[in-house]
């Protein structure tokens, strides 16, 4: 019985380490302590498999252990996340990437591939880095890594409603960052507080 | 789906192909064929999420797999 948990461990948890260490990377920003966080996955995950049952869901169940150690013993201020300003995220709409996107001055025929698609991989990787902290850990688990709600909720051990809230609040800030880093580049038109603008606001 | 609104609730969960029933599915992808502004958004949220999957995408050091590949007595 042990025998086959670690046979069935070692078949399907070694294939997971690019997958893991990429979200290791994301939820720790540094890429020592991500190998550090790996490492101590796999060691916990190995000294507690007979708590896992043989046949079910050993992705979501590793994505589990490795959340509930960064939480406890990997992130920097362990004890007091800070809270999330509301202005953070309050006068942020849904789809607010979308929106600012379709309504520039002069929309190309292609706008996704004209703004987001010149983004390079590292804007995307600084603004998912810049998230709060327990937003970034949930779009990373849900947007990222395709868990459901409900695993999402069991990894960060919140109940579903603020897997959801931070999913929504998470994403708005996120596609604000990418718009800003959009007009840094030079990718859409800046206001003179170095902000993108959209097209009303050049008709002024 | 009734509306947009009921669309945009669950678009991302759309996307993610999680926690939708078979008749969800059929219901957004019914309202997507035959909605424009939906389609738009859809389209764009979907290849604004692979692209930050991509951008998560970083392979394990091989000295870190042979680590744990020791560990567990591969």
């Amino acid at each position: 019985m042990a025998a086959d948990a670690r046979q069935e461990f070692r078949e399907k948890g070694l294939p997971l380490l690019d997958e893991l260490y990429g979200t290791a990377l994301r939820m720790t920003r540094n890429p020592q302590i991500a190998e550090d966080l790996v490492s101590d996955t796999f060691a916990r995950a190995w000294k507690n498999l007979g708590q896992f049952e043989p046949g079910t869901n050993i992705r979501a169940w590793l994505y589990r252990i490795m959340t509930n150690a960064y939480i406890n013993d990997f992130r920097k201020d362990r004890r007091h996340p800070k809270e999330v300003a509301l202005d953070a995220y309050e006068k942020i709409e849904d789809f607010h990437l979308f929106n600012k996107v379709s309504r520039r001055a002069s929309p190309a025929a292609e706008p996704f591939d004209d703004v987001v698609g010149r983004l390079t991989r590292a804007d995307f990787q600084k603004a998912l880095d810049d998230l709060p902290e327990e937003y970034r850990a949930a779009i990373v688990l849900y947007d990222l890594r395709g868990l459901s709600y409900q695993e999402v909720a069991d990894a960060l051990s919140v109940p579903l409603g603020t897997v959801r809230s931070r999913l929504a609040r998470g994403r708005k800030i996120l596609q604000k960052a990418l718009w800003d880093h959009a007009a840094d580049a030079g990718l859409v038109e800046k206001d003179n507080n170095g902000a993108g603008i959209e097209s009303a606001e050049l008709n002024k | 789906m009734r509306n947009c609104e009921d669309v945009f609730e669950r678009l991302y969960e759309y996307i993610n192909a999680r926690d939708l029933d078979s008749a969800a599915v059929e219901d957004i992808r019914g309202h997507l064929a035959l909605c424009r502004r939906c389609y738009e958004v859809y389209e764009f949220e979907r290849r604004l999420v692979a692209r930050l999957q991509e951008s998560g995408a970083c392979p394990c050091p091989e000295t870190l797999k042979r680590k744990i590949a020791a560990f567990l007595q591969i």
